[in-house]
């Protein structure tokens, strides 16, 4: 089978036929990435952004370097770009969020273990945190790829996977710190 | 209450290990039966590690994978197309830039002039005149490389400002 790097190669010097296997080959790590980080209704544009900027930009890839790396590289700055038109909308619903937090009407959310919604509170983790978490545990990448990708230091990663887990457990998603 | 350094570095551990999808290390685990905190620790994590797994995997669909290929071909194709069409309109372009360009340029050559009379009545007789003419000579070249750069440069924008331009993407109906 050909390397991810060859065919991406080959689409740098316009051989349209390479575009069809890399797609095909990375759509489900690519798209699950995608629909963690940002959620499903997102992950649509993105996804299809991701593959615009590969095409875009298929003369700075680096065939020394891994296609996987370069691409969710691509994918996960996409993911901070809608992150930050967001933050504002973000930051009202984080004050909503507080205050509801003091209104004592308000039940206390369940045990961890009898109704963990994963999805939702993976998708209600800081950004940062959510990022290292999705690479690592559901691409299963190594923390220095993570590395790579996320361009902060393995050491960085590991302490933001141990404050994703933090975060997780606690009953009220917290602020991500390091 | 602060957790103990041993109970630290456990708990660190044992969220490695959830990570690695490993098992913990046995004297880890033996720690966690007698550890209240860790204990508790320890379920939470295994909550969330089964909670996690069975998040099962997600897929584009086929339509999405149908309409980003017809967007990255369309892309391909339009970029290669743009590149290796001749540019349009760079006469213009440069004839606006230019325009542009011009519209300060009487307030610089202005205030040189002022500086350089300023320079010349503040310094005659306090220095020599052949070192004087030397320095005006000197403010006169830089002054004159520095608008033939601007000058000359404004090609070489205009080329890239048409250039990012046509390469700038397509419409595609999605």
């Amino acid at each position: 089978m050909e390397s991810d790097e060859r065919l991406m190669a080959r689409l740098a010097e316009g051989d349209e036929s390479a575009l069809g296997p890399l797609l095909d080959r990375w759509r489900g790590p690519l798209y699950g990435f995608l629909a963690r980080r940002v959620g499903d209704s997102d992950a649509d544009d993105l996804f299809q952004e991701t593959w615009l900027r590969v095409v875009r930009y298929r003369d700075r890839f680096d065939p020394q370097r891994k296609f996987s790396t370069w691409l969710f590289q691509i994918a996960n700055n996409l993911c901070r770009d809608r992150g930050r038109r967001l933050e504002v909308r973000d930051r009202y619903r984080r004050d909503r969020q507080a205050d509801a937090a003091g209104d004592p009407t308000r039940t206390r959310p369940p045990p961890l273990d009898q109704t963990l919604d994963i999805r939702r509170r993976v998708a209600e983790l800081p950004d940062k945190l959510r990022e290292v978490l999705v690479l690592r545990y559901f691409r299963e990448l190594p923390e220095k790829e993570i590395a790579r990708i996320v361009g902060i230091p393995p050491g960085t990663v590991k302490s933001r996977l141990h404050a994703a887990v933090k975060a997780l457990r606690a009953q009220e998603p917290s602020n991500g710190t390091e | 209450m602060a957790l103990s350094e041993r109970c630290s570095a456990v708990q660190a551990r044992l969220t490695d290990a959830l990570f690695a999808r490993v098992d913990a290390a046995s004297s880890d685990l033996q720690h966690t039966e007698h550890c209240g905190d860790c204990g508790t620790f320890a379920r939470d994590l295994s909550a969330l590690g089964t909670a996690l797994s069975a998040d099962g995997t997600r897929d584009a669909s086929d339509g999405l994978v149908g309409v980003t290929l017809v967007r990255a071909r369309a892309e391909l194709s339009h970029r290669d197309a743009a590149l290796a069409a001749p540019l349009e309109g760079f006469g213009r372009e440069v004839s606006r830039l230019v325009g542009l360009s011009l519209l300060p340029l009487p307030i610089v050559l202005l205030w040189n002039a002022a500086v350089l009379s300023l320079g010349d009545q503040l310094l005659t007789g306090i220095v020599p005149d052949a070192l004087l003419r030397a320095l005006t000579a000197g403010y006169v070249l830089a002054g004159t490389t520095w608008l033939a750069c601007l000058y000359g440069s404004l090609p070489v924008v205009a080329h890239r400002v048409l250039r990012r331009r046509s390469l700038s993407a397509p419409e595609v109906a999605t």
